[in-house]
């Protein structure tokens, strides 16, 4: 009957009421929504991060990340390689040689650090070989629709990844990189390094294709060849790495498989990504309890409009309160009635709430948030500009206990003073 | 035996340093089935005498004593069981509850008390019906007039069969016909249900009615008369 009561007390000010619901209800919303655009956003950057640019794990000579010099390798990397491979959870493995070098046009010069990968491998660890260029783009842009006429004029106009036939010098720059460069598809580019003997060497490598990600820094500052040419200017043995590069089945068995490759080969350095890009393990080990911090933050301010109007409620229902004790309703009944109607008030906003930020959530995780007029700052950071919200499950949870948390934690003050009334007094009291 | 003695109760208010004797040594005894009046004009100390009885406030001095239990005995949490179990309340504003059904409110008492469901309802529909509001039952106060508001009041007073049943001024806003309506039913209850009512007003024709009069002034018990055999 308490439950009863305290509902139908909930309705007694209908207008009260629902202005009270609606304000949870606009909080729920404006919290959820916010917190999955935060999440979606840090879930693509990590995605996209280890997608195009760091893969899962990298395993190098312990001293190469402080230091890169060329003889830092991590020794017999085929056998190395083919090991890893077998492990159950891997799913590929690249070896790289990774080399800083001074890369010139005609126009300008700049300095990079130059990627030695096996294109097939690299496909396995890496997208890069996907961001060359979009064919759907490139198709309803110049209204193509015969397949063979895209795949053509990709291959000519836009480029391409590495093609295994040719024995040409073939460099995969990105975008950003190309626009400081003013290079285009073909342009032939100068690449001047560090022998292993010290001496100071170049060679003449051909655009063969440009890459876009939403990382513009990593787009400026990493290109690709193949690791024979590297090798051969560098006068490194091409069976040889600086760096490991491991893609696994699942990304949750991470910090697992690295904990196991570090025990198995305790000469060499393995970092997951998040060691390999601290900023981002930081922003998904942070971003998590920023989130809830921001929801505590939204429910207090709301708690306190709650706890305002509860006591209105009781202050307006001080002779029947009076009455209730006075009939033989303990204390415990009037503070557990009017702690039901305040997590009434606060549940029906935060359900409705919840329930509008799941559907903008579902409707925006689908079609995104397109924030292209943003792309240059967006993308300068790494971000991509088109956002797709999501939150899981787990937080829908949590912030229902909030809500109910923050309800029985508003209702006590004014519960406290109704339980100070003394009957007698509460019954003579005119409203 | 009584079922309700008073000795030698105070009430001393100390108010703005000035101390207001509101009860002024009274003592008085009631036995089972009485049908009582205590009247006296505004300010004469009813009101305070009746909430001493009923347990919602403690004399400064003197015991009250409810089959053999001092009331003033009792710690807070006990009291309110004690009144629960004991008395029935009707107040002059009625004071039922709003969001509920005139059957509900009658219920409320009997499910705190725990009742299963079946005596509930049987007990509802037995003394709503007897104060002639049988079909009224599913109304909600808001729905109902002052006087049948009052006689819904004084079936939930009735709900749980208490000792006693205390009305302040019961009949101070109705009219003459619901005020003559509500003595009827409280008379035939009072006799049916054997219940002892004790009612403070000022109004002649509530006090015609009564059994017993207890005049009351300045805190004191000025006579204390029976008008009617039982």
């Amino acid at each position: 009957m308490l439950l009863s009561i305290a509902w139908k007390n909930v309705w007694r000010n209908r207008m009260r009421s629902l202005i009270v619901m609606i304000a949870v209800t606009i909080g729920m919303i404006g919290g959820i929504f916010s917190s999955a655009v935060f999440k979606g956003m840090s879930d693509q950057r990590v995605k996209e991060a280890i997608k195009y640019e760091t893969s899962h794990i990298q395993i190098h000579h312990p001293q190469f990340m402080e230091n890169q010099e060329l003889g830092f390798t991590v020794g017999s990397s085929r056998q190395l390689a083919a090991d890893i491979r077998s492990i159950p959870g891997v799913r590929s493995v690249s070896r790289r040689l990774e080399v800083p070098v001074m890369i010139k046009s005609t126009a300008t010069g700049t300095g990079v650090q130059l990627m030695g990968i096996d294109p097939g491998k690299e496909k396995g660890v890496t997208a890069i070989h996907e961001a060359l260029y979009d064919s759907a783009d490139v198709a309803e842009h110049y209204g193509f629709t015969d397949p063979e006429k895209i795949h053509s004029f990709l291959r000519d106009s836009v480029g391409e990844y590495f093609r295994e036939s040719s024995r040409a010098r073939q460099i995969v720059i990105g975008e950003e990189l190309a626009e400081q460069l003013k290079a285009d598809i073909k342009t032939k580019l100068v690449v001047n390094l560090q022998t292993t003997d010290g001496s100071l060497s170049g060679g003449v490598f051909r655009v063969a294709g440009i890459y876009r990600i939403t990382n513009s820094t990593f787009e400026n500052t990493v290109a690709f060849v193949k690791k024979e040419a590297l090798a051969e200017l560098t006068g490194l043995d091409t069976a040889s790495a600086h760096e490991i590069a491991i893609r696994v089945d699942d990304n949750r068995q991470v910090d697992l498989l690295v904990d196991q490759l570090s025990q198995k080969y305790p000469g060499l350095s393995v970092m997951s990504w998040k060691e390999i890009q601290p900023e981002l393990g930081m922003i998904t080990q942070w971003l998590d309890v920023m989130l809830y911090f921001i929801m505590v933050i939204i429910l207090l301010a709301l708690g306190f409009g709650i706890v305002n109007t509860m006591l209105m409620v009781v202050m307006e229902r001080v002779k029947e309160l009076g009455m209730l004790m006075a009939i033989g309703m303990n204390r415990a009944r009037v503070f557990g009635m009017i702690m039901l109607e305040t997590i009434f008030l606060s549940i029906t906003g935060g359900v409705i709430g919840m329930v509008l930020a799941g559907l903008l959530i579902r409707y925006f995780g689908n079609h995104g948030i397109n924030l292209e007029s943003f792309a240059r700052g967006f993308e300068a950071i790494g971000y991509n500009p088109m956002l797709y919200p999501q939150i899981g499950m787990p937080f829908y949870l949590t912030i229902t206990g909030l809500i109910i948390l923050t309800a029985i934690v508003a209702s006590i003050y004014p519960a406290v003073k109704a339980l100070r009334m003394n009957p007698a007094e509460a019954l003579r009291i005119e409203i | 035996m009584k079922i309700l003695t008073l000795n030698n109760v105070h009430k001393i208010y100390n108010e703005s340093e000035v101390q207001v004797h509101a009860v002024n040594s009274v003592s008085l005894g009631f036995d089972k089935g009485e049908f009582a009046a205590i009247v006296g004009p505004s300010g004469s100390g009813k009101t305070t005498l009746l909430n001493m009885i009923g347990g919602l406030d403690q004399p400064t001095e003197g015991e009250i004593i409810v089959n053999s239990t001092n009331i003033g005995d009792l710690k807070p949490s006990k009291l309110i069981d004690f009144r629960m179990y004991n008395i029935g309340f009707v107040f002059q504003a009625y004071n039922l509850i709003p969001v509920l059904t005139a059957r509900e409110n009658v219920e409320f008492i009997m499910h705190l008390q725990g009742w299963p469901k079946q005596r509930r309802e049987a007990r509802s529909r037995e003394l709503l019906e007897a104060v002639g509001l049988g079909d009224r039952m599913d109304s909600r106060p808001s729905k109902m007039s002052g006087g049948q508001q009052q006689r819904v009041a004084v079936a939930r007073a009735l709900a749980s069969k208490p000792r006693f049943v205390l009305a302040d001024e019961p009949t101070a806003n109705l009219d003459s016909q619901a005020t003559e309506n509500l003595l009827d039913i409280m008379e035939r209850l009072n006799r049916e249900e054997e219940v002892t009512f004790i009612f403070s007003t000022h109004d002649n024709r509530v006090v015609k009615k009564a059994h017993r009069v207890i005049t009351i002034e300045d805190g004191q018990v000025e006579t204390d008369e029976l008008q009617k055999d039982r």
